[in-house]
């Protein structure tokens, strides 16, 4: 195993990989939010 | 068409391929030919996008959204949950095995017969797909723009081929940045225009609540039911094992993140197309959905694909059927524009007037379309787009916004042929003659490269004497998607089980997807999860029979 799989900057990615999934909370909260509001 | 358009068009696209050309003229081993030469993140994210963004998707989705309204979003839920798995699992194995194509994984993984089954798979599926993603726009500006058939799909297989023998995997990657750039561009620009085409007063938030009150604005159906195509439910989870298997296990995606300068890179490249991917849908969503609100205040045709329409009315019965469908669309929208009008003053009973008419005006249309359908035609849906702009967009857009549907055929061809091309030499022709040196290996990427480009130039060119093989080519794509994905999550996840049991279970659980898509009525995205469980299943099952008749030797995992 080389040492590029265990890179020691790993900790920007983690916080990229949080909001990745924290903007797919918000798209989702919002386009049921605007389907509720147009409704 | 317009001069001025004939010229944005066609400097936008060629700008872009003979820049493809001259950036990668030095591309002079097999390796760089394969792999690229370390590429940054965005370049990644943006030619990943590309890879998926095929023409079909800028013609289809804004039609898609003027039909049924949001709802497609639901099916890119997954994809950024895929991403995220992807890049802190996948990639790590991909790039510390060194490995061109995600199918040599699995010779490793497994053994031969298993890497080879899974080469086939994706050579056959992707080199058909390769066929429709030039047939299928040709298709369109045929019947909206009546380009020749063939010779549109001649030019644009000539231009894909010319920058992917050229410049291999780079030549791939730095096109698409650019294409992705014009596509994303003209869809904003198409928006803004529809936007601003409104009638005075109605703006934004007239469009979203005229929208809503067409039924156009849900964009998340959290009901349970399995016989709805996009939901909630199936967006995530559907189509989180369609985005695993599509990015983590088809070679047009592996190659564009393998190419990255690091791991980093990679990983940052594909977690950059998770954040961007369901914005970037509903942007060309609402395309559609501003191009619906637009024809509330001005009549829409009765049929979008003018080619059709004029043949069919060769016929006098039908000539005399469509005219009468058509005076009656004429006082639907009269009585829905009425409606929304009071709607827009507040009058909030209106609502149910215009819900009702939208639905008999889907019911004309239905009937309008099943009068004029013919093999080897666009479909009406497919056209709505295409012939809004060419009504009402002004010269120079109107350029742009065909650069927008070429730049994405020629991205997803290109990044199609050069996966084929690598898969190839990678898994066959270096299996076949593994002592060649790096020149013979070069020269076979390119050829290779060629005849996929012929193949694929081929099948658009006798794609529409073959309408029922169009539909089982999309079908198909999603049939071997599921156990593609079984195969490599066993690999990663079930270090136990060995290469026959693995190989087994995947013609097994192949079998059982073709069966339930013939015998059951389920959605599409249900197939890639029934598909992979089924070879996990299988496989563990497989494994722990052969171990008990003591028939399992083969070597162990490298994952």
């Amino acid at each position: 195993m080389s040492a590029e799989s265990t890179p020691p900057e790993e900790a920007p990615l983690r916080r990229l990989s949080a909001a990745v999934l924290l903007v797919l909370l918000a798209d989702i909260g919002l386009l049921a939010l605007l389907g509720w509001a147009a409704s | 068409m317009r001069p001025v358009d004939w010229a944005v068009l066609c400097a936008t696209v060629l700008a872009i391929v003979l820049w493809g050309v001259w950036k990668t003229r030095r591309v002079a081993t097999a390796d760089a030919y394969l792999r690229g030469e370390g590429e940054r993140f965005w370049t990644i994210g943006l030619s990943i996008m590309a890879t998926q963004a095929s023409a079909i998707t800028f013609l289809s989705t804004p039609g898609q959204a003027y039909e049924d309204g949001l709802g497609f979003i639901q099916f890119y839920f997954g994809l950024p949950i895929a991403m995220v798995l992807l890049a802190w699992w996948v990639v790590p194995i991909y790039r510390r095995l060194r490995v061109y194509t995600a199918y040599e994984y699995l010779e490793g993984r497994f053994d031969r017969k298993t890497r080879t089954l899974t080469a086939l798979i994706f050579l056959v599926s992707r080199g058909l797909a390769a066929g429709m993603s030039l047939y299928a726009p040709a298709l369109v500006l045929t019947a909206v723009l009546g380009w020749p058939l063939q010779i549109t799909n001649l030019a644009m297989g000539a231009l894909a081929v010319l920058y992917t023998v050229s410049g291999g995997t780079r030549a791939v990657s730095v096109t698409q940045s650019w294409q992705m750039g014009i596509m994303l561009s003209g869809m904003l620009a198409a928006f803004l225009f529809v936007l601003h085409a409104l009638p005075d007063g109605v703006g934004l938030v007239g469009m979203v609540k005229v929208a809503g009150a067409l039924g156009k604005m849900q964009g998340v159906d959290a009901s349970l039911r399995l016989d709805t195509r996009y939901t909630l439910w199936s967006g995530l989870i559907g189509g989180l094992f369609v985005a695993l298997a599509y990015f983590g296990t088809d070679q047009s995606q592996v190659q564009r993140y393998l190419g990255g300068a690091s791991l980093r890179e990679s990983r940052t490249g594909l977690l950059f197309n998770a954040l961007i991917k369901v914005p970037m849908q509903f942007l060309v969503l609402m395309v559609g959905i501003a191009v619906v609100v637009f024809h509330q205040f001005e009549r829409p045709p009765l049929l979008w694909n003018g080619v059709a329409e004029a043949q069919a009315r060769r016929v006098p019965e039908v000539a005399t059927k469509l005219d009468a469908l058509d005076a009656r669309l004429s006082r639907i929208f009269a009585e829905k524009h009425a409606a929304v009008q009071r709607m827009l003053g507040g009058d909030a009973a209106a609502k149910t007037v215009i819900r009702a008419r939208e639905d008999d005006e889907r019911a004309v249309r239905h009937d309008a379309r099943a009068l004029v359908r013919a093999p080897g035609q666009a479909s009406d849906a497919d056209s709505i787009f295409l012939s809004f702009v060419l009504r009402h967009f002004p010269p120079g857009l109107v350029g742009l916004l065909l650069a927008v549907i070429i730049c994405a055929a020629l991205s997803a061809t290109a990044s199609a042929l050069n996966a084929l091309g690598a898969t190839s030499v990678v898994d066959f022709y270096r299996m076949w003659r593994p002592d060649s040196t790096d020149a013979e290996r070069l020269r076979a990427a390119r050829l290779c490269t060629i005849g996929w480009g012929v193949v694929a130039m081929s099948f658009a060119a006798f794609a529409s004497l073959l309408d029922n093989l169009i539909q089982a080519v999309n079908i198909l794509g999603s049939i071997f998607y599921g156990p593609m994905l079984g195969v490599f999550l066993t690999g990663w996840l079930l270090p136990r089980v060995r290469g026959t049991a693995a190989f087994c279970a995947t013609l097994l659980a192949q079998a059982c997807v073709v069966a339930l898509w013939l015998g059951t009525g389920i959605g599409y995205l249900w197939y890639n999860v029934a598909g992979c469980a089924l070879v996990v299943g299988l496989a563990l099952v497989l494994q722990a029979v052969l171990e008990y008749w003591g028939a399992s030797r083969v070597p162990s995992s490298t994952a």
